[in-house]
């Protein structure tokens, strides 16, 4: 089976969803209910992430060949998968649904003060429909090539901040105890639990020898690079975070030169849309691919079609208003994200643990091969590279045709017999 | 190749979509006419009334220099002026290149959120304009600087005491004042600029935005900074002393001299420049001449701890100085030579009781007028939290920095 993803491409793809969404409302919706302490949350939570990512590495380890469904249909069984599945496309899709709104509001506030929601919505939808279903491969070098500037984006941000802060700022930390907020806290869980996208590339990754330990590494250093920005916003703004809803591109206005030359936050600006849109198509092809383990037999193009419908239709239901957005978020979504965020990875750790390593399973269908192509591959037996390949292998083909040839024989012997019997009568 | 494209649906989708949208974008206004680019806004408050003046560039299609003109009205509340404005001018109003919010003194005395709320809400707002406060019309101030062509940031960056004060990116902005409002102590300081009528007899009175920065120190003339009207109407001349206003809970609590607001500047540790005439020194090589002394370089530390259960703040700064100029009406060769190596050790004792008797004359005000603008309460908040918890609980908040003991240990070095 052709491998979809490399090492490099993963932690990419992993550092993306560590900091594209967390880094515009968060801080000041964190802000507003935890004070100068949030960063410790915001710090526990990402190790929280991170315990979970550990999770998936180690099913990755024992289990290198299969993919997330296979992993899930090993543990639970055929239905209660297809169960599990249909409850993390629904988590991507709710992902979806607030990236979605984000993008809009941020460059609504930011760059195109009058923009309407179509002019915004179509042309994006259209590319993301077409990454979704140009195959996993094109996407994942689209990020390798885009990293590096949604990088440099994020640090330009990062060092001026830096250099502006006044880390003073931060004291007393926990002034009134450390588990005082901890119990409302709970409801912004949402904007984290970014790993869980690992899913999509169980049992896909090229092999590498290294391969625990770069994606630790590197996602331990995104973790303590989260932190310290978030502590460089509220260094920065202080009391005022809660009206900066835009702590990224908000960082650039802070600097002296910025009044004489005017406001140039819109590289920021520019480059952050970026981000968010690779974060965006990110859970949408989570998305797909949970539901197409679930409807395996269903067109690939209808399905992304009424996937990236659904996400409109909620956010034209939401009315592209984040402030309601955040409450639905907060009051119902929360209590679902930590199910599915944190509850489910412990089951599968426990599971795993009752389950023997199968190193020398083969993967039979792959992540996005259980349903060839749908039904324009099966048509036109057309052979796309990196993307929802058919996937019979030589092997089996091989084996199928010795199958038919046995049966063949098997036949002609018995016509042979018969007709030896006929003619001995 | 061609037929390959064709075949293309994402090709043909996005030629679709770009002709669809198409006639929108072309029949799209220009951005210039629809948006008015404000450069200050003026807030004044009359009779329970809010007048609010704004100052806005009319873009030239032939390029060249910027249009500057200014339009006011009024109303109960500055939402409404707004949308009148707006509506007067026929263009939604972008704050993106706003650099000052001017208020008059009755505007002053009534919390200023009510002003700046509505600001802080607009999508093309930045948090960097700059607060102004003028005693008594702000729509004559914008009216004055637009008369004289400038942009009003321009005009006072380049006017006024500039080697004794600040820098002007440390001047109270929007994003200071919320900063300041929503932490633990609400009392800041902004800037006086003021308009005044010119004497009559000076034609020659205005000059030219860029001016009037060099005398400096604490008694040089209050007139530096001035530059009158130079078109029709009123010939009024904008006023740049330095002052500043304290706000207390968003208010105004008081206005303070030239000389008061000099002296806290001693407390600030992000000024780095400090210029101040040393009078009355005698001594035999020195003999009566004045000197003016370049604190050139600064380093401040402030120290807070509690000692028998009272709160003590201690200033300690590291001032790197040179005797920049003297001031006598007949300089001898010998004043000169002198001049050079003007610090000994009982010249600098001398600077040092100087300002340190100007810190302890701010000490005195901001005391008896129980205003904290040097920030002690949060630095003994952020430092010494468990300390001030205790403290708090005899003692009141409200009355804090009058109990607080100040402690000085300035430090002269000569430097080149």
């Amino acid at each position: 089976m052709k491998k979809l993803i490399t090492t490099r491409q993963l932690i990419f793809i992993l550092l993306i969803s560590l900091c594209s969404l967390k880094v515009l409302f968060l801080p000041s919706l964190l802000v507003k209910e935890i004070s100068r302490d949030s960063y410790l949350f915001f710090f526990i939570m990402l190790l929280l992430d991170f315990l979970v990512l550990l999770v998936f590495l180690l099913l990755s380890k024992k289990f290198p060949e299969l993919s997330f469904y296979e992993i899930m249909q090993k543990f639970f069984g055929k239905v209660i998968a297809k169960i599990i599945m249909t409850l993390f496309c629904l988590f991507f899709l709710t992902k979806c649904w607030a990236v979605f709104q984000s993008n809009y509001i941020y460059l609504n506030e930011n760059l195109h003060t009058s923009i309407q929601w179509y002019t915004f919505s179509i042309p994006l939808l259209i590319v993301v429909f077409y990454m979704s279903t140009f195959g996993v491969n094109a996407f994942a070098r689209l990020i390798e090539i885009m990293f590096p500037v949604v990088l440099m984006g994020f640090l330009l941000s990062f060092f001026i901040g830096l250099f502006r802060a006044d880390f003073t700022e931060l004291l007393p930390i926990c002034e009134n105890g450390f588990f005082t907020n901890f119990s409302t806290i709970y409801r912004f869980s949402f904007w984290f639990g970014d790993y869980l996208i690992f899913i999509v590339f169980l049992g896909n990754i090229k092999p590498d020898k290294k391969f625990n330990l770069k994606i630790v590494i590197s996602t331990l250093v995104g973790i303590v690079m989260m932190t310290v920005f978030m502590m460089i916003v509220f260094s920065v703004f202080s009391y005022s975070t809660v009206c900066h809803t835009n702590s990224i591109s908000d960082i650039m206005q802070i600097l002296p030169s910025s009044s004489d030359i005017g406001g140039f936050d819109w590289i920021i600006i520019l480059i952050w849309d970026i981000g968010l849109f690779l974060y965006f198509t990110l859970n949408v092809l989570g998305a797909f691919y949970c539901i197409r383990q679930v409807l395996p037999k269903f067109n690939q193009q209808i399905i992304v079609c009424i996937l990236l419908a659904i996400i409109l239709g909620a956010n034209l239901f939401s009315h592209f208003d984040i402030i309601h957005t955040v409450e639905i978020i907060k009051q119902y979504v929360s209590y679902f994200s930590i199910a599915m965020q944190y509850a489910f990875p412990i089951l599968f750790l426990l599971f795993s643990f009752f389950n023997k390593s199968d190193k020398n399973a083969k993967n039979e269908t792959g992540n996005f091969s259980s349903d060839p192509l749908g039904d324009k591959s099966k048509n036109k037996g057309e052979i796309y590279k990196g993307k929802l390949q058919p996937k019979i292998k030589q092997s089996d083909s091989i084996k199928q045709l010795v199958n038919i040839k046995s049966k063949v024989n098997s036949k002609i012997k018995f016509c042979i017999t018969s007709k030896k019997k006929e003619q001995k009568c | 190749m061609l037929k390959y494209l064709w075949r293309n649906k994402l090709l043909i989708l996005l030629l679709l979509l770009i002709i669809a949208m198409c006639p929108t974008t072309i029949s799209l206004p220009e951005q210039g006419r629809t948006e008015s680019i404000i450069t200050a806004v003026g807030v004044d408050k009359k009779d329970d009334e809010y007048e609010i003046t704004v100052q806005y560039i009319v873009p030239q299609a032939s390029g060249g220099q910027e249009n500057l003109k200014v339009s006011s009205g009024k109303g109960k509340s500055v939402g409404e002026v707004f949308e009148k404005l707006n509506l007067e001018i026929g263009k939604t109003f972008g704050f993106a290149h706003c650099r000052f919010l001017a208020f008059n003194d009755e505007a002053g005395k009534e919390n200023l959120t009510k002003i700046l709320d509505y600001l802080l809400r607009r999508k093309t707002n930045t948090n960097n304009i700059v607060l102004i406060s003028t005693k008594e019309s702000a729509k004559d101030l914008l009216s004055t600087a637009t008369g004289i062509d400038s942009d009003l940031y321009t005009f006072l960056s380049n006017s006024g005491n500039s080697s004794e004060l600040k820098a002007y990116n440390d001047l109270t902005t929007i994003g200071d004042f919320y900063k300041t409002y929503l932490g633990p102590v609400n009392c800041m300081c902004v800037y006086i600029v003021d308009t005044k009528e010119p004497p009559s007899s000076s034609s020659e009175g205005g000059s030219s935005g860029g001016s009037g920065g060099s005398s400096g120190g604490s008694s040089s003339g209050s007139e530096s900074g001035g530059s009158s009207s130079s078109s029709g109407g009123a010939q009024k001349e904008i006023v740049n002393e330095e002052r500043m206003m304290i706000l207390k809970d968003s208010k105004i609590l008081i206005a303070l001299s030239e000389e008061e607001s000099n002296n806290l500047v001693w407390f600030n540790g992000d000024i780095e420049r400090i210029q101040f005439e040393v009078k009355g020194f005698k001594d035999e090589r020195a003999g009566n001449v004045d000197t003016m002394i370049d604190i050139f370089k600064r380093r401040v530390k402030k120290k807070v701890y509690f000692e028998n259960g009272v709160p003590h703040f201690k200033l300690i700064t590291q001032n790197y100085v040179r005797a920049s100029q003297l001031i006598a009406e007949n300089l001898t060769k010998e004043d000169y030579e002198v001049s050079q190596n003007r610090f000994d050790d009982d010249f600098t004792k001398y600077v040092k009781d100087y300002a340190i008797q100007k810190v302890k004359k701010a000490e005195e005000h901001f005391k008896e007028y129980n205003y904290d603008v040097i920030n002690c309460y949060e630095l003994f908040y952020k430092f010494k939290t468990k300390e001030l918890k205790e403290y708090l609980k005899t003692h009141s908040k409200e009355d804090f920095i009058k109990d607080v003991v100040f402690e000085y240990d300035f430090e002269f070095i000569q430097g080149s």
